[in-house]
């Protein structure tokens, strides 16, 4: 019989239970996201970004795509753009993300800081996105807005990153998140 | 703040190299715009240069209506647009290279450029 841990992850019994609360974070920082006003459509901090960095050391690769699916859908569910293009745009970015960080963290290992993969994500998240306007949307012109919309990348994914080091190396709620999913059948 | 000692070469390479980019699309996007100012209109009827030395006005049609577009005292401006929400319109005018204004919904994307574009034919400056 495994010993139970105290706090945070009573209640959680599998891992998909790990998954679940990482995903209604995911939701709960959405909302969060969507109190805050934008001035422009693609100045976003992408707070709910957050569960998925932090998530990123220690769940499964089908466990982080889950991850990512709740995300995404929480997102549009939030944002109301769930049927509609944005949500292409969107899961098409955090798809992007989630590749390369997992990469950058796979290359990196113990040399690359929360701050570098959120950098890295929030590049590849940027990218695809202008990618997908100048493809999709606008046509060519859409290049214009390349530098607004990747400096506001690299602002927020500093912030997330940053925010995500400092959070995973004090936080107990992590560990013990952490610990209890290593430990728990999957 | 997380101190900057705690960050590895690898966390500052990635940031560099972000930075790189972003710098480099500015100089892409403002480095292009040289010579006469042209306002850029890209429509779903095509694409109008409309010189800002110019006075005029030059309406285009979309997929929901038209969009009427004028150049005054060097200035472009989205004046009128059969949309909802009239977000082109609010936007104001735009003179200096590399602004923009668009009416999503009409799929008018209206933009300052300098050379006058790639392919600018007389056929725009007919179109006033």
């Amino acid at each position: 019989m495994k010993k139970r841990m105290p706090g945070p992850t009573r209640g959680l019994s599998s891992r998909r239970d790990t998954v679940a609360l990482l995903g209604a974070l995911c939701l709960f920082l959405s909302a969060l996201e969507y109190l805050v006003p934008k001035p422009l459509p693609f100045f976003r901090l992408g707070l709910s970004n957050l569960p998925i960095l932090l998530g990123l050391p220690f769940l499964s690769p089908g466990d982080l795509i889950l991850l990512l699916i709740l995300k995404v859908l929480g997102q549009g569910l939030i944002n109301g753009t769930l049927v509609s293009h944005v949500f292409l745009f969107s899961l098409a970015g955090s798809s992007a993300s989630l590749g390369v960080m997992a990469f950058v963290r796979y290359v990196g290992k113990d040399r690359v800081s929360m701050v570098g993969v959120s950098l890295a994500g929030a590049m590849a998240s940027s990218l695809v996105q202008l990618f997908l306007a100048i493809v999709l949307v606008f046509g060519q012109s859409a290049v214009v807005i390349a530098p607004l919309a990747l400096g506001s990348g690299w602002i927020s994914g500093l912030i997330i990153g940053i925010f995500a080091e400092r959070f995973a190396r004090s936080s107990q709620f992590l560990a013990a998140l952490k610990s209890h999913y290593r430990d728990s059948p999957p | 703040m997380l101190p900057v000692k705690s960050l590895y070469p690898l966390d500052i390479t990635i940031a560099a190299v972000f930075l790189a980019l972003i710098i480099s699309a500015m100089f892409f996007t403002v480095g292009a715009n040289r010579g006469t100012a042209y306002a850029e209109a890209e429509t779903a009827e095509g694409v109008y240069y409309l010189p800002l030395d110019k006075d005029g006005e030059l309406t285009v049609h979309g997929p929901i209506g038209e969009t009427l577009i004028r150049v005054k005292d060097g200035a472009a401006q989205i004046v009128d647009s059969d949309c909802r929400d009239k977000i082109c319109v609010t936007m104001g005018q735009i003179s200096r290279p590399a602004a923009w204004t668009a009416c999503l919904p009409n799929r008018v994307f209206l933009r300052i450029t300098a050379k006058g574009g790639r392919n600018s034919e007389e056929a725009d400056a007919g179109a006033y």
